[in-house]
């Protein structure tokens, strides 16, 4: 009776851990609406680790393959986004490891903490001011922009990244916090700092 | 990175994740305690880049696609020929001096209503209020009125108000 009222419900609006149930128990429509609720999540962040759009789109597609054999593995369902951030994590390094290697200069020089804060209010965000970010965020180091972007942009809790990213969690809240200050220090001459 | 110790519950309130409550206690913190202040100034500058980035990135998204349907590779179609608009508005100028000088052709009296000559048009308040009085049905009106049922159907109408 429960497994009818639960067939009844649109697959659309069905939970996330309903859905990674049901494609666990091999239900492709299933997949297919996760897939269709986190593709764009995913491709925006190999875009970020991997800087070439062409790359980003086949490691997208890597990664759903290997979810999709690994989704079986996954206990906790509720948390398939860290879950697919952490292959894509490894898909996109795979990728690093096998063409050229940029050289990361990003050093580990303490960073004065207290720069002055911009107006979060009067922000220009204009084109010129995307581009900079995006060449700042660009400028760290591969793995530490990995654990910003899943706590910034994708908006996992620090547990999950340390999963994802195979780290303790003081080891994530200490590279974001890093990736932060770096940011930070990039970006200051653009955005206008009151101290 | 706020040397007041309160980093991560700020972060955690720009994030959207604390409690209704306990973020607004704590926005009032900041609003006293200028190292929080200067936390927060940061992080929801932060926030503010990272999501411009993400709303761009859904443009840019759109646009590829209207890109892939060759919508925007063809040229933008142009307006319609001047001689088009032309001929448009000749045509609605024929049809209204056709209309005016329709209009102008009065009838001469009784002419065109099936008068007798010589008889003079009654209004339709007269012709109303002769059918009221007399409440006769259409075909007991005097010949020659030429209305037929019309101006009953105005007198049925102002009686049944």
């Amino acid at each position: 009776m429960l497994r009818l009222l639960r067939k009844s419900v649109p697959i659309e609006q069905s939970s996330e851990e309903d859905l990674v149930r049901r494609a666990q128990e091999g239900e492709h429509e299933a997949f297919r609406t996760l897939f269709e609720r986190h593709v764009s999540g995913v491709r925006r962040f190999l875009g970020d680790l991997l800087k070439d759009s062409a790359a980003a789109d086949e490691a997208t597609q890597e990664t759903f393959v290997r979810a999709h054999a690994l989704l079986g593995r996954l206990k906790d369902r509720v948390r398939l986004q860290g879950f697919l951030l952490g292959i894509a994590r490894n898909v996109a390094f795979e990728h690093h490891r096998r063409g050229p290697t940029r050289e990361f200069i990003e050093d580990d020089t303490p960073i004065e903490a207290v720069l002055p804060a911009p107006d979060p209010e009067s922000l220009m965000l204009d084109r010129e001011l995307e581009m900079q970010f995006a060449e700042a965020l660009a400028s760290l180091k591969p793995e530490r922009r990995a654990a910003l972007l899943m706590r910034v942009d994708h908006g996992l809790p620090y547990e999950e990244i340390a999963e994802a990213m195979g780290w303790s969690l003081p080891t994530v809240k200490n590279e974001i916090h890093r990736a932060r200050l770096k940011l930070r220090q990039l970006m200051l001459p653009h955005v206008g700092g009151r101290s | 990175m706020s040397r007041c110790g309160k980093s991560e519950q700020l972060e955690a309130m720009v994030m959207g994740e604390l409690s209704g409550s306990r973020a607004s206690e704590l926005q009032a913190h900041a609003e006293r305690c200028a190292v929080c202040r200067h936390e927060l100034d940061w992080l929801q500058s932060e926030r503010r880049m990272f999501e411009h980035r993400r709303a761009r990135e859904q443009v840019q998204q759109l646009w590829e696609g209207l890109a892939a349907r060759r919508v925007v590779a063809a040229p933008i179609p142009q307006r319609r020929r001047d001689w088009n608009r032309w001929a448009l508005a000749a045509a609605a100028v024929v049809f209204l001096s056709i209309g005016l000088s329709s209009s102008q052709v009065r009838p001469q009296a009784g002419e065109g209503y099936g008068l007798a000559s010589g008889e003079a048009m009654m209004s339709l308040e007269e012709m109303s209020r002769d059918l009221r009085s007399t409440g006769r049905d259409c075909s007991e009106l005097r010949p020659g009125m030429g209305f037929a049922c019309g101006p009953y159907v105005v007198a049925s109408f102002a009686d049944g108000r």
